[in-house]
This record gives structure tokens, sequence and C-alpha cells, in this order.
């Protein structure tokens, strides 16, 4: 007995690695067996995220009433008393209506910062946020920020999500670039960009990822500036590249903003979630299950959870074996 | 000169980044000299694109030159970066051609909940003409409208089909070893050595839990989370008395006193707590509260070491794209 | 309660707020006037001889261990400083180690290899790295080829470096600067190698990565710290003490904050001296503290 246990803690000692790799893979594929997608409630943070997308045609149409009162306002203001300032008050308030009334269900900018490493995570979550907006109505506008390898990526996720979504709870047809959503691909100095589209989107952005220019798009007749955008989405894998839309965002022109990244990186982003600078957070791949789940998507990363379930069970379980060797090894040495 | 330029250089172009915080946003000066500052970053990072590349030739041209071990390693990263550089500069419509078709692989209880994706490539290409989207008609449960309408085949350049095929595939691969070396580490890391490690434990365990549904395990998943409580009130309770028990052999009878007082008082808080353990609300409580006062105690004196080096290297104390110390 | 606007400002003030200086950021300017102050104050004070104590830092205590035991056992050091680029700070504190490091290198004549994922970063660790074997006295040890370029792509930066470590081995491994999800990989090929790893980063989510799999980890700050330790120069153990004094003022300044609305919200207080304190506290590290 003492004989085997010794070679087998001289082969574990020599081995474990390689064992533990090959369980973890085990526990991998066996997920596969599994297809039934997990039931999942929807946390605080994911929430935030589903709430930006669902309310975001509602809190448009209040800005239209809000700006149309504003603009009834100003022009009783000139009736009494007109002046220079007051007239070019009233000619913006004017356009920004008319802008307003373009996109009538809102405007939602999703910023895809990953590579294809993160894509398993990720790509989940900004495929089904963009269904969801889709389903909606809503316009959707597509940038990548600090990852140029992001482009071919994003141009996937959104041609799949725009060829129509029969199977949503809120169906949706074939979507038209230019018209109900623009993939504006990558600039250098996201962060410059970023204040840039505070000025003009159109300047910071002069064509699509395609090369068509976006003076000529109908879906950017109505977007002038950020202002112009409702919710912003930035799904990113590294920790400081949503930071520049927190920055820009919500620091400058208080857009709600929604970050979504990998479970390694999310809780770098608490803080932010606390205080209020983001009003929704997707972790990981939990995250875009529940999102998934929620507004009905093909359940990409929730098939995915399966494995991470397994996985996590095991690593449970290891921890639990490696501390009652421990234990053992404490024991023997006392 | 060789030793005073570059700081005031360093030194001007800090106090000008400096100012330009300060400006107000609406004004010329300000978006003269960020579009100043978005055109140099472009320029010095392509400039940086041409000094990578050279090292990377110089080197591994080195070590074939000198067939240093691996050099056949050498022989396929130069060729590679030569092939994928020349289909990047070579004209954009060379190469395989994209053709909407519906991949199956979504097809969960027999819906026809069938995603798909746009893009899929054949290495010789099909010719440049419309097709009828009879090939996506497998799809018109997801888009009705789009059966018998025609589309155009799309030309990608052959270096997508680098990106997708090759450049993809292997981040994803390199990416997913962190899955296992995170069980590795876990296993090795994890263990009660001292009351701070733990605490790392028993917090790990929770967010571990608290993460996954646990209860969707076959077999065990339901009987573990039903007994979650038990299993975790128990585990603890026998541990403070095992302690107790090496306290009182070690005659410290005080301690053990203290020990056995605690396990009691744990057994109390365990006949009044409700049936089940929240691991979801527990894992929140951490991520929200103890996890973040942390992170925002170490990004304040993050940010203020970057500051205090920030002072520093703008005044001249530190230089260290000057070798160092100066 | 607002203390002041924009508006009830007098009119030239409004005029330098639209056309010369953002009056929001003037919170901003005051802080950087009080903490490089206090920063130039600690300088003098080192310049002037003054003993200024800095704990124990075990991490860089044992640089000169780790450097040892690689030259006893004549395999080289690998040193990494991140995947940041050439302006991220922790890149350029990593940068301050390497200089160090290399001039204790040169010393005991060990071999040093020094791959970069950032072609620039790759050209300055190059002129740090041969000044410091100048520096050492031993210009003729530097090899061209110790530092060099890999890839700027993360997770092929990754492999190539872990595919170093597990054909060279090094024996130690330093592992500082700014990392993101190839941290694990890198510190985990390097412990299946046996070597010992000496890492640091101010990336948070990468701290508890380091700790489980290297030897000895900085934490944070200690990485900005780390030059100043290393080398002992008055010039930068001066700043580092400013630095630790700036800390202490936002913790004053945060206790009593924290004190004063506690207390408005236990008395439910919503004007008054205490309110407006409390509030001007509050709007301190606002950047939008006037409208």
């Amino acid at each position: 007995m003492k004989l085997f246990l010794s070679r087998f803690t001289s082969f574990w000692k020599n081995r474990y690695r390689a064992i533990i790799y090959i369980l973890t893979f085990a526990f991998v594929w066996l997920a596969l067996i599994n297809k039934k997608p997990l039931d999942l409630s929807v946390s605080d943070a994911t929430q935030g995220a589903l709430d930006l997308v669902e309310k975001m045609p509602e809190n448009h149409r209040k800005k239209i009433q809000e700006q149309e009162e504003l603009l009834a306002k100003l022009q009783k203001e000139e009736s009494v008393q007109s002046s220079a300032e007051l007239a070019s008050q009233i000619d913006e308030a004017k356009a920004y209506l008319e802008r307003l009334k373009i996109n009538s269900n809102g405007v939602f900018l999703v910023c895809i910062d990953f590579d294809a490493g993160s894509d398993a995570e990720l790509g989940p979550m900004a495929y089904a946020s963009i269904r969801h907006a889709f389903s909606l109505g809503i316009k959707v506008l597509i940038n990548n920020g600090y990852t140029v390898m992001a482009q071919p990526l994003s141009q996937m996720i959104v041609d799949s999500a725009a060829l129509g979504g029969a199977t949503m709870p809120r169906p949706y047809g074939f979507k038209q670039a230019g018209s109900d959503f623009v993939f504006f691909g990558f600039r250098p100095n996201a962060f410059q960009v970023y204040l840039q589209m505070g000025e003009s989107v159109l300047s910071a952005y002069e064509t699509d990822y395609s090369g068509k220019p976006l003076a000529d798009m109908p879906i950017m007749k109505g977007i002038k500036d950020i202002r112009d955008i409702d919710g912003i989405a930035a799904y990113s894998c590294n920790v400081g590249t949503p930071e520049s839309w927190i920055n820009v965002a919500n620091t400058k022109f208080n857009i709600p903003l929604v970050v979504g990244m990998t479970a390694v990186s999310v809780s770098d982003y608490f803080p932010y979630l606390q205080s209020g600078q983001l009003i929704g957070l997707i972790t990981g791949l939990r995250g875009a299950a529940e999102y998934e789940t929620a507004v009905g998507a093909p359940p990409v990363a929730n098939r995915r959870m399966w494995a991470q379930l397994y996985t996590h069970a095991f690593a449970i379980g290891l921890i639990v074996v490696g501390n009652i060797e421990y234990f053992i090894k404490g024991k023997r040495a006392a | 000169m060789r030793n005073y330029l570059p700081p005031i250089i360093c030194g001007v172009c800090g106090v000008i980044m400096m100012l330009h915080f300060f400006l107000p946003e609406n004004t010329m000066l300000y978006k003269t000299m960020m579009e100043w500052v978005t055109n140099s970053t472009i320029v010095v990072g392509v400039f940086g694109l041409f000094i990578g590349l050279a090292s990377l030739v110089h080197n591994h041209g080195n070590r074939i030159a000198r067939r240093s071990p691996g050099w056949g390693y050498s022989v396929i990263t130069l060729s590679f970066t030569a092939i994928v550089a020349l289909t990047g500069i070579i004209s954009q419509n060379v190469g395989p051609s994209v053709v909407s078709k519906p991949l199956d692989k979504y097809n969960y209880d027999n819906r026809k909940n069938q995603d798909h994706t746009l893009i899929t490539h054949t290495l010789f290409g099909y010719k440049d003409e419309t097709y009828k989207t009879n090939l996506v008609a497998a799809a018109t449960a997801d888009a009705p409208e789009m059966k018998g309408e025609e589309i155009t085949v799309r030309k990608v350049p052959l270096f997508m089909f680098f990106y997708n095929y090759v450049i993809m595939p292997m981040g994803a691969t390199t990416f997913s070893l962190l899955a296992f070396y995170m069980i590795t580490a876990t296993y090795r890391a994890m263990r009660a050595k001292s009351w701070e490690a733990s605490l790392l434990l028993i917090s790990s365990i929770i967010i571990l839990i608290g993460q996954v549904p646990i209860e969707e395990i076959p077999l065990i998943g339901k009987w573990i989370m039903g007994h979650a409580q038990l299993i975790v009130y128990m585990s603890l309770i026998l541990y403070i008395l095992y302690a107790a028990m090496k306290q009182f052999f070690s005659r410290n009878f005080i301690t053990c006193g203290i020990l056995s007082a605690s396990a009691a008082l744990i057994g109390v808080i365990w006949y009044y707590t409700p049936a089940n353990v929240d691991f979801e609300a527990m894992k929140s409580i951490i991520l929200n509260y103890p996890n973040n006062a942390a992170k925002r105690g170490i990004l304040i004196g993050v940010q203020l070491g970057s500051l205090a080096t920030s002072i520093k290297i703008l005044s001249g104390i530190e230089k260290p794209y000057m070798g160092g110390r100066g | 309660m607002e203390l002041f606007t924009i508006k009830s400002l007098p009119l030239w003030l409004q005029y330098v707020n639209e056309n010369w200086f953002d009056l929001n950021k003037l919170n901003a300017l005051i802080g950087i006037i009080i903490f490089g102050s206090l920063i130039v104050y600690f300088i003098r004070r080192a310049k002037s001889g003054a003993y200024l104590f800095v704990r124990r830092i075990p991490g860089l205590e044992s640089i000169e261990e780790a450097l040892g035991r690689a030259t006893e056992i004549g395999r080289p050091i690998l040193y990494i400083s991140g995947i940041g680029g050439e302006s991220d700070m922790q890149t350029i504190a990593a940068m301050n180690i390497l200089g160090n490091v290399a001039e204790q290198i040169a010393h005991y004549d060990t071999d040093l290899k020094v791959p970069c994922i950032n072609p620039i970063v790759m050209t300055i660790e190059q002129e740090l790295v041969k000044q410091a074997y100048t520096r050492a006295g031993r210009p003729e040890n530097y090899k061209e080829d110790c530092v060099y370029y890999l890839s700027d792509n993360q997770f092929a930066y990754a492999s190539a470096v872990s595919g170093i470590m597990v054909r060279e081995k090094p024996a130690a491994n330093f592992l500082l600067g700014n990392y993101a999800a190839e941290s694990l990989i890198i510190a985990e090929a390097g412990a299946s190698t046996g070597a010992i790893q000496i890492a640091g980063t101010a990336a948070i989510s990468q701290i508890p990565f380091f700790i489980v799999a290297c030897d000895y980890t900085l934490i944070g700050e200690e990485l900005f710290a780390a030059g100043a330790y290393v080398s002992r120069e008055p010039l930068l153990l001066g700043s580092l003490k400013g630095q630790d004094i700036a800390k202490l003022v936002i913790i004053l300044i945060m206790i009593v904050a924290i004190i004063l609305a506690t207390v408005v919200s236990a008395l439910l207080l919503k004007d008054g001296f205490v309110y407006g304190l409390s509030d001007f506290m509050n709007k301190i590290f606002d950047l939008k503290a006037f409208k």
C-alpha cells in the first residue's frame, strides 16, 4: 500500500499538469452531449444592458416630444421678442428635431473591439444586442475602436444579423446597409475619433468599411454628431479600451453606455457600474447567455455555458482535492 | 547636444499636450492640435511598423544564415510574412469568392432556427456573377423575403482567407489555452496555507459556484445545491472543531474554548438562516463591495504612480528614451 | 446646490472659459500643482541628504538572487516588458527597471533576452540595454540580437514567448509591464520550466494570475516605485516619497468626505454649512463641477 501510494504520488507530481489538461479537455467535450439551453436568470448588470436597447425607442420618442416642446417655447418667445440668437436657437432646434424624426426608433452604436481570441465570449453578446436592436427597428452603427483585426469579424457579425430574424420574439426582415445600419470600420487613435464624433460623425468617418461615402446614406441624414446617438455598447477584450467611451460618452456627452467584456477582465468595470457611469455590464459568457435568453436570440453562448459549467465543477473538485492533499502532507510533515 | 536635445523635445511636447488637455474643446486651437497629434501618431506608428519588420527579418535571417537550432521555424516565419504581406498589397479583388450559405450547426431541438453566416470561401473562387438565393432558401425560416432573391457574389482578397482560416482559429486556440492554464494554476495555488489564502480560497469557490448553474449538472447538480447549506456549514464547523482539537492537545485551552464557542455560534446561525444558499447573491456582494474597494484603492495608487512617473519624465529626471538615467 | 455656475462669473472669466481655459478642469490643474510641488519638495529634501524610508518590497529584493541563480546555472534571463506601447506608463516603468537589471546582468556576464511586442519599445530598449552595458564597463558583452521584435499580435506574442521559455529554459523570468489575457499563458509556461519568476503589473485583473503563477509579484504602484527602489537614487526616492504623501492627502480628503456624507445622509440635511461642505468635497474630483 505504501509503495503504491509513493509511486502514485511521484507519478502525480511529475504528470499532474498533463492529467489535468486531459481531464479538462474531456469535461469540455462532455458538454457537447447536452443540447438543451440552460435556464439562466438575468443579473442586474445584464438587465441594465437589456434595458438600454429595450427602452431606446420609448426614450427616443420622449426626446422628440421634449424637443417639440422646446421648439414651441422658443417660437413663442420669438413671437414676443425676436433676436438673432433666438433665431439661430430655433434653427438648431428645428434641425435637431428633423434628425430625431428620421431615425424614429433611436440610434444604437456598437463598438466591437475584440479579435478572434475573444470571439467565443464576446461575439454572441454583440450578435444578440445587434439582433435585439434590429428587432425593435433601431438603427445600428458599428465601429472598431482599438482593434484593427476586429474589422472582418464585425462585418461577419452585422451581416449575419442583417440577414433577418424570423425566429426572434419580434421578428424582423432583411436589413439594408446604409439605411438600417452602417459599419464604419477602424480608424487609428480611437479616443480622438470619439472626440471628433462629438463635433461631427462625418468628419470622424468619411466612408463606411466598404468605401461608400457616408454622406449619401439615408441613415446618416439623421446623425450629425454623437448627441444623435441614443446609446452605446462597447464590447472589448482589452481593459482600458472602454474607458475611452466612459470619458467621452458618459463624462462629456451623457450618453448611456453599456460595456461587455470577457469574464477575466470584467471585474475592473464594476466600480463604474456602481457609480452609475455604466448602466449595464455584460459579464463574459454568462452575461452573453443571459442576454441571448432574454431577447430570444439563437442560443450560441448558452450552448457554450455547458462547457463552462462542467469545467467550473471540475475546478471546484480540484480545489477540494488539492486542499485534502495539502492537509494530509501537512499532517505527515508534522 | 545629444544629451540635452531629447529631454527638451520630450518636455516641450509634454507641456503642449498638458495645455491641450486644459483647452476648451470648441476652440480652433484644440481641434488643430488634436488633428496634429492624430496625424503624428499615425506617421510614427507606420515608421514603427517598418522598424519591427526590419528587426524580424534581421533576426530570423541571422538564424537561418547561422543554422541556429530551430532555424526551420524562422524559414516558415519569413515565408509566411512575405506571402501574407504580398496578398495584402496585391489587388483587392484577387482571391476566393464569398457566397451566402446556411450552416445548420445551431439546429436545436429540430427547430428551424438555422443560423447562418454570410461568408464561406472557396479557394479558387466563383465567377463574378449573381446567384439566386436558393442556397439561402434553407434559411427562409429566418429571412423568408430573401427566397428567390438575387445576391451578388462578393470577391474578397486572399488576405481575408488567411485571416478567416488561419489567424482567427489560431487566435482562438491560443486564447483557449488560458482555460487549461487557469485550472492548473487553480489546483496549485488554492490551498488554505494561511488565513489570507483561506479567504482567497473561499471567495473563489463562491464566485466559481455563483457564475454557473450547478444544479443543471446531470445526476448530482440538484443534490449538491439542495444540500449546499449543509455542506458549507458542516465543513466550517468541522474545520473549526478540528482546529480546536489541535489546540486542546497542545494544551491551549483558552484558544480551544474560543474556537469551540465559534463553532457553536455558527451552528446557531445555521439554525436561524433561511433554507437556500444564494451563491449568485453572494457572488454579487463579493464583486460589488470588497472587489470594488480593492480595485479603487489600487487604481488610485496606480494613477498617482503614473502621475509621478510622468512628472519625472517631463522634467528630465528619468530618461528611458535615452538609455535610463540622465 | 451649486456653488457657482459659469454664468455667475465675471464676463472676462467667461471669455477665458470659452476660449483659453476650461474652468471645469481647474481642479485637475490645482491637483497637478499640489502634487507636483510635493514631489519637487521631497526631491529637494532627498538631494540635501535627508534619509527617506522606503519599505521592503520582496519582489525587488529578490532580483539579485534571481540573477545570481541564472549565472550559476548558466541559463539566460528573460525580460518581458508587457504588451503596452511606448506611451504606456507601465511600459516606461518596466523599461526603467530593465536599465538597472541590465546593468547587473552585464556585471554577471549572463545572457539576456528581451522579446518585444512593439517595434518602438524595442528600439528604446535596445538603446537602454546598450547604455546599461556601457555603464557597467562591459560594452563588448552587449549582443545586438538580445532585444528583438516578435509580433504585435497579443496571442502570437504569447505563443512565441511560451515557445522561447520552453525551448531555451531561462532561469529567471521578469514579467513587468502592462499585460492582458496572455499574462497567465506566459506565467504558466514559465512556471512549468521551473524558472524563478518576478512579475509586476498595474493591470489589476492580471495581478491574481501573476500571484498564483509567479514567485514574486509587484502589485500596482510597486511597479512604478521599482525604478527608485532598485537604483536608490535620491531624485527617484524623493519623487516616490512625494507620491506617497500625495496618496495620504487623497486618503485624508476621502475620510473627511465620507464622514461628512454620512452625517448629511443620517441627519437628512438639505442646506447649511455641513451640507455645503459635503457637496464641495464631492465635487473636488468632478470634471463637470461647473455648469
